[in-house]
Formats: C-alpha cells, sequence, structure tokens
C-alpha cells in the first residue's frame, strides 16, 4: 500500500493560447486535509477540471491512485477511482430525495427495472448517521434542504460512494459561521475514517485551522507545498502573490483631470453596500478583491444592468443614475465585460457587425445602415489595434481569446466614452495580448477618459492602475494609492477576517 | 494564437467544396428535387407550372419571411395563421352589404392584425414567457376569435376587383398577382434584414441578446417591434388567402405557421436564433412547394404530400448537423 493515495505527477494543461498548468506535481495522504491555494487564475479551476474527469491533461503527466496509474476520460471514471468532487455550485437534483440523490450515481448496484426505494432509504441512512448527520430526512426533497445540508447530502453520496479522496471546492463560500465550523467537525470526522479531502479556499484563516498540509499554486505552477504548522497567514499571502514585475505593463505618463465620475455610497440590495470613490480624468482606477467580492456587479451597477437601491452617482458634478445600459452608454459611459463570449460578442456574427455595434445606434435615415461606411470604420480598427484577422467578414468565433478582446474594445471606441469600465480585460489571453491590451487603455486615459478597471490578476492591476480599492464580500476595505501599494498589502485587505 | 489566427485564414482564403455545398445546400436540394421531377414529369418545368408554384406558395413565403425574423430572433410564433384568418374574416365582415368601402376595411384589418402581434410580443416580453407558449396560447385565442366572430361559417366577398389585385389577377396577363405581392414583399424584407438598423438588432439579440444589451440596444422594443411587424406579414398573407378563396375563412391558415416555420428551417436559418438568411427562406419555402406541385403532378395526394414533407425537413436538418459537426 502506497503511503500516498493521490499523486500527481508533471500535470500540464494547455488551451489555445493560454497555459493554465505547468508541471504540477502534488500529493496526498490518506487521512490528510490538503489545502490548495492560489489566486484566482493560479491553475485551481484547471486541476480541479482534470482531477475530476472534464479535462484530460498534457502527455506527459501521470496521475497516481493508491500507486497505481489512473486517466479519467469522464467524470464517471474519477468516480470510479473514489474520486469524488464537491463543486462551489452544487450538482444534487433539486426536486428529488434526499435518498434519491444519494444513490443517483450507483444506479450499477441496483438491479432490475424498478426503483428500490427502501434499499435507497437504508443507505442513505447509514451513511447520514455516519457522518452524525440524522436531522436530516432521506425522504425530504433536496430544494427544501438549506443550502450547508445540501451540502452534507453531497458529502453523503461521495461517502456512499466509498470515497476514498474527496475535493471541496470553496465549500464555505454561501454557507454561514455556525454550518461551516460544522462541516470542519465532519471534515475532521471524515479524517478519521481514512479519507484524503483536498480543500480549496480563499480564507486563509479557514485553511489555517483545518489543514494538515498546504500547496500554493502561482500562474499555472506548483509554488510549494508546506505544512500547516511550519507556516503563517504572511507566508502564505507571500507563497501566493511572489512574483516578479515584468515589463508586460507599459508604464504611461498621463496628466490626471478632473473628477469624473464620483459614487458616494453607493449600493444595491444586499450585493454590495457603502462603496464610495471617484475618479478623474485620465486616471485608471482599480478595484481588487477575491472571486465573489462584488465587483462586477459594481461595474454592472455603474452601467445600469442592476439596480441601485442606495447611493448617488455623479458624472461630471452632475447626478446621474444609469438604469440601463442604454442610458449610461448615452451618457458616455463604456463596459467592456468580463465574459467575451457571455457578453462581449454576438459568437455567430462577423467581426465588423460586432464592431459597430454602438456604432449603428446613431440616427440614420429610415434606419438605413451603410455597410460600406461602417466596413471601412471597423477596418480601422483592425489597423490601429493590430486585430490579428485575414478579412473583417471573417466571424468572430474563429479569433483567438486576444483579438476577441480587442474586438470587444473596438466597439466602444467610435463614441469617444468618458468613462470606460473594465471587467478583467486580459483575462485568458496570452501575454503579447495582453500588454496591447495596456497600452490601448493607456491610450484611453490619455486621450481623456476616466478607467475604471476590475481585476484579480495582482500584478496587473498594481502596476496599470492609479489608485486601486480593494473590496471584500460587497464592502469596501480600502483605497490605495499607487505609492503605497504592495501585492502583499492588497491580499492581505482582501483576505482579512471579517467575521 | 498566432497558430488560431493562422488557421482562420487558410478557412477563409480556401472555401472547400464543402464549405460551397453548406452555404448553397438550399440551392442544391431545390436544383436536384426540381430535376428528378423534370425528368419523371417534363410539364413541371414549364414556366405556367413554375409560375403557379410560386403562385400556391405565395401566402406561405410571406409569411415565412416574417417568420425569418421572429426565428433569427429566437423566437417562435405559431399564431400567424389564426391572425390571417382574423384578417380574412374580419376584411370579409367588414365589407358585407357595403357596410364600409374597401380601402378603410384593409387599413382597419391591418392595424388589427399588428395589434394581434403587438399582443404576443407584449405578453412574451413583460411576461417573460417563452414565445413558443405565448403563440400557442393566441393561436388558440385568434382562432377562437375568428370563430365566433363568424359563427364558423365564411363570409363571402363580392367585389371582384379585390379577387383581382390580390388573388387571381394577372399582370401583363401572365403574372399572377400574389407573386408580385411576394415579390416586394421579399425585396423589402431582404433590405430589412440586411441593410437595416432593424434587422441588425434582430440578428444581435438573436445571437446573443446579453451582448446586444450591454452594448445598449433596447432588447424589448426590438423584440415586440418583431412580433408587431409579423402580425403584418399575417395580414398580407391573409389578404391573399382570403382573396384566393373570395371570401373570409375562419378556418383559413391552419397549416400556415408550421408551413412557414418548415420554409424558414429548410432554408437554413437556425432555430437557436442568430442566423439566419431570407433568400434562404426563399429557397425553403421553394423546396417546399416543389415537391407539393411535382407530387400532385405524379398523382400524389396530400396525404403522400405532408409524409414526405416531414421527411424532407428531417433530412435537411441532419444534413446540416452532419456539415457543422464536421467544420
Amino acid at each position: 500500500m502506497a503511503e500516498h493515495i493521490l499523486e500527481l505527477k508533471n500535470i500540464s494543461k494547455t488551451f489555445p493560447g493560454v497555459t493554465a498548468l505547468k508541471n504540477v506535481s502534488m500529493s496526498v495522504k490518506s487521512g490528510e486535509v490538503h489545502a490548495l491555494l492560489g489566486e484566482n487564475g493560479a491553475g485551481k479551476s484547471t486541476l480541479i477540471k482534470i482531477l475530476s474527469g472534464y479535462h484530460e491533461p498534457d502527455k506527459g503527466g501521470e496521475i497516481l491512485i493508491a500507486g497505481s496509474p489512473v486517466t479519467f476520460k469522464s467524470p464517471k471514471d474519477a468516480i470510479q477511482a473514489s474520486f469524488h468532487t464537491i463543486y462551489q455550485e452544487l450538482t444534487l437534483c433539486p426536486h428529488m430525495t434526499v435518498a434519491e440523490n444519494i444513490v443517483l450515481d450507483k444506479q450499477d448496484q441496483f438491479k432490475g427495472f424498478l426503483q428500490k426505494r427502501r434499499e435507497y432509504q437504508v443507505i442513505a441512512t447509514r451513511v447520514l448517521r455516519e457522518l452524525g448527520q440524522t436531522e436530516i430526512d432521506p425522504n425530504r426533497l433536496v430544494k427544501d434542504l438549506s443550502i450547508a445540508q445540501q451540502q452534507i447530502v453531497e458529502i453523503a453520496k461521495a461517502i456512499a460512494s466509498k470515497a476514498k479522496i474527496i475535493l471541496m471546492d470553496e465549500p464555505t463560500s454561501s454557507i454561514s459561521q455556525s454550518d461551516a465550523d460544522r462541516l470542519m467537525d465532519i471534515i475532521r470526522g471524515l479524517k478519521t475514517n481514512g479519507v484524503a479531502i483536498i480543500y480549496i479556499s480563499h480564507r486563509l484563516h479557514e485553511i489555517g485551522g483545518i489543514a494538515d498540509r498546504i500547496t500554493v499554486l502561482r500562474d499555472g505552477e506548483l509554488v510549494g507545498t508546506v505544512n500547516n504548522s511550519d507556516v503563517t497567514e504572511r507566508d502564505l499571502i507571500a507563497m501566493m502573490v511572489g512574483r516578479e514585475l515584468t515589463n508586460v505593463y507599459p508604464k504611461r505618463e498621463v496628466s490626471i483631470g478632473d473628477v469624473v465620475l464620483r459614487v458616494e455610497n453607493l449600493a444595491s440590495g444586499e450585493l454590495f453596500k457603502e462603496i464610495s470613490f471617484e475618479v478623474r480624468k485620465g486616471e485608471i482606477f482599480g478595484i481588487g478583491g477575491l472571486v465573489g467580492s462584488k465587483r462586477t456587479e459594481t461595474l454592472e451597477a455603474l452601467f445600469g444592468m442592476r439596480p441601485i437601491t442606495d447611493g448617488k452617482m455623479f458624472l461630471n458634478g452632475e447626478e446621474f443614475f444609469p438604469r440601463t445600459p442604454r442610458r449610461a452608454i448615452k451618457h458616455g459611459i463604456a463596459f467592456v465585460t468580463e465574459d467575451r463570449k457571455k457578453s462581449g460578442l454576438v459568437l455567430c456574427l462577423p467581426v465588423y457587425e460586432n464592431m459597430n455595434m454602438v456604432n449603428a445606434q446613431q440616427p440614420s435615415f429610415a434606419g438605413y445602415l451603410n455597410w460600406a461606411k461602417l466596413k471601412a470604420i471597423a477596418d480601422d480598427h483592425r489597423k490601429t489595434l493590430h486585430i490579428r484577422v485575414s478579412r473583417i467578414e471573417q466571424i468572430v468565433s474563429s479569433l483567438s481569446g486576444g483579438n476577441q478582446q480587442k474586438v470587444v474594445l473596438a466597439k466602444w471606441l467610435d463614441f469617444a466614452p468618458k468613462v470606460i469600465l473594465f471587467d478583467e480585460p486580459t483575462r485568458g489571453i496570452d501575454i503579447g495580448a495582453k500588454t496591447e491590451i495596456y497600452s490601448i487603455m493607456g491610450d484611453l486615459a490619455a486621450r481623456g477618459a476616466a478607467i475604471v478597471m476590475v481585476s484579480s490578476e495582482l500584478p496587473e492591476l498594481i502596476s496599470v492602475a492609479d489608485r486601486i480599492m480593494v473590496m471584500q464580500e460587497g464592502r469596501m476595505k480600502g483605497i490605495v494609492s499607487k505609492q503605497e501599494v504592495t501585492q502583499e498589502h492588497v491580499m492581505s485587505l482582501a483576505t482579512q477576517k471579517t467575521r | 494564437m498566432r497558430a488560431q489566427a493562422q488557421a482562420g485564414t487558410n478557412q477563409t482564403f480556401r472555401p472547400t467544396i464543402k464549405k460551397l455545398i453548406i452555404q448553397y445546400r438550399t440551392v442544391l436540394i431545390l436544383v436536384a428535387l426540381m430535376t428528378v421531377f423534370t425528368l419523371l414529369k417534363p410539364v413541371f418545368i414549364n414556366p405556367a407550372n413554375l409560375l403557379s408554384i410560386i403562385k400556391n406558395m405565395s401566402y406561405v413565403l410571406i409569411a415565412g419571411l416574417g417568420m425569418t425574423f421572429i426565428i433569427t430572433l429566437g423566437g417562435l410564433d405559431l399564431s400567424v395563421g389564426s391572425i390571417a384568418a382574423v384578417v380574412g374574416v374580419g376584411f370579409a365582415m367588414l365589407v358585407r352589404g357595403g357596410l364600409m368601402p374597401v380601402v378603410p376595411a384593409v387599413l382597419i384589418v391591418m392595424v388589427a392584425a399588428m395589434l394581434l402581434g403587438f399582443f404576443n410580443g407584449f405578453i412574451s416580453v413583460k411576461g417573460k414567457i417563452e414565445p413558443f407558449l405565448v403563440t400557442l396560447a393566441t393561436m388558440f385565442i385568434y382562432r377562437g376569435l375568428a370563430l365566433t366572430l363568424t359563427a364558423g361559417k365564411p363570409v363571402p366577398i363580392v367585389i371582384p376587383y379585390f379577387a383581382d389585385v390580390f388573388g387571381n389577377g394577372l399582370l401583363f396577363n401572365v403574372i399572377p398577382s400574389p407573386v408580385i405581392i411576394s415579390a416586394i414583399v421579399f425585396l423589402v424584407s431582404w433590405f430589412l434584414y440586411r441593410q437595416t438598423k432593424f434587422g441588425f438588432y434582430v440578428r444581435s439579440i438573436g445571437g446573443n441578446s446579453e451582448a446586444a444589451r450591454v452594448a445598449g440596444i433596447d432588447v424589448s422594443f426590438v423584440k415586440i417591434a418583431a412580433y408587431t411587424l409579423n402580425g403584418l406579414y399575417a395580414f398580407i398573407a391573409g389578404l391573399i388567402l382570403a382573396s384566393l378563396f373570395n371570401s373570409g375563412l375562419p378556418d383559413a391558415g391552419g397549416d400556415l405557421a408550421l408551413d412557414s416555420i418548415s420554409g424558414v428551417i429548410l432554408g437554413g436559418t437556425a432555430i437557436a436564433g442568430g442566423v439566419g438568411s431570407i433568400w434562404g427562406t426563399l429557397g425553403g419555402c421553394l423546396i417546399m412547394a416543389s415537391l407539393n406541385n411535382g407530387m400532385s403532378l405524379m398523382g400524389a395526394q396530400y396525404h403522400q404530400q405532408i409524409l414526405v414533407k416531414g421527411l424532407v425537413i428531417i433530412l435537411a436538418v441532419l444534413m446540416d448537423n452532419a456539415f457543422k459537426s464536421k467544420q
């Protein structure tokens, strides 16, 4: 019997244009809680997807379970190799009972055509008792349970499959403190039964309390594995961010002008509250924070995609409420959204049509569109933004991420926006294209736009932004200026304990 | 990234035969079908027969052109046949016994048809209900309206020139008036779809309504406008139907919605929205009409015709998917 229940050897994963994981090796012992730590984009999600069978690693990498190599071609393979993943977004069937959910992935065990309700119930009762969770009735519908209880059902499902390794992705992100404490007890119980837990969380204090060993990833590479008892939170933060700033971030001297956008005590329901900041002409204002800090939601509210329930917003000194994106655009606000495929581009349309989506809304006689003129405009953008595409008639989905991002940008350039909101402007694009995007942002600022940029990449945030606001769970944690900022400073504001 | 851009370049500069086949598949199916029918029944290719094919499909084509906007938008409208019936009986009742001159009667039913279309769009957008469900319901409601108004009986139209203008009249003694009307509607539709903001918005919203919204397009307004416009298309189709039968039939246009949707799908417009073609809809409707006509010439009944029609739709969509997955 090998000492390590799970071993990863030289796991790499390359997607077109991006290397998500580079030669990552780690090992997990039976009965250990192994925390996986890293910033957004460090490669954790890719690793999870490889371990749970959604992605296959590149050639050369090896996954060993109890000493023997395995290949996961589908999520089913992973489950059969006694590897179970509990995702952040739970994957139970809400309209089925607890017992039915627990046996759902084990239908091979049951013979015959008919459902074996009694057997299901016996199994469910047994595993729930094992977990010490007898108050969950196996006959209840999952949708009637709390999120924390649903999570326990997920764990029960894993236990019933005799899982030896359970991966938990941000399990405490949407449950209360007392539920989280109960979860920690369950995890300790699983440990004593020899189950290995891979625990992913952004919450350093939580990891400090539960983990035996911690593996830190950064930019898809392994930083190291350390014993929890040997390190402090400070050490972990340093491992997560300790990255050299290179000259991929071209600096630019821009004279900062008057305040263009001012926000006072902005709130949108319970999502975020008491957000106040101002952005000046020519300034790049960064917003940092972890996943779930409601940065995107804040930008969406500024662009009229979410209701503003409290507070004020001023554009060039005049009070303004965006209400709809259409109104926001009319008042000179542009929004380069995070998810190109979801809200940035119409993938089935050609490059030039995507570029003219805002431009085409200018008044014209009887709604006539002069495509020859619009194509010429698009072609200018192609040249100035160095978009690598053979013809602007090409369908936009066939472009690489970086070029797609430039198309999204091009859409906003013709109406000279006063305020440009950027949400993760360089997510999923390669270094070369990133540099180009930064220099375009610099140009826009130099031409007098006020820029607000949300980014999860600390080096990017620190070197591109003039000032940075850090958010945590919908609250403002502070604004730091370029002079006083360090990655560690931002990270500790973003992770400090609030409860 | 470079490699990908490069691949894109090759794809566009060397259009393979397969790509051409995909692009012109509607034309290819049509030509194949016409060739087969001509070989089996040479009379098929006579200009007179071809004109009658176009005449007989005119109202389906018109409904199909409107439906192209709706399906490109990612929607569906099952109620067009019922709207067409309301138009027919409404007009017939307004002009019965000289109650009202023709022109105001036409205008009134036109506005009524657009209101019915507006209702579809308004309920679907504001009530956040799938257009399939809304128009399934209004298909019954509007049909019920037509039947209730007439107590289920046809209402004759006794205005001779009405039938000439919209139904059985001939221009230069050759071209049937429905052919002229559908040609005009076709050209206007093409212009609207390709050359105007409205068409661009429809294609953008169908392709990705969230991106359209972020770009400042008023998604709700465009959707409601498209359903209202579809009411106008149903109005034209309804007038042609009424004048072909010289009466307002409460059960007219029973197949209109499904026939026009079939034509649109055969024409390569994606049911998921975003990608569509006005020319394709013309091709798709021609395929269906040729099939009907050719099979009638060979002595097949309506029964066998719809059987084959269904098979052709499945084949066309299978072909589509096969090509797409190979791309």
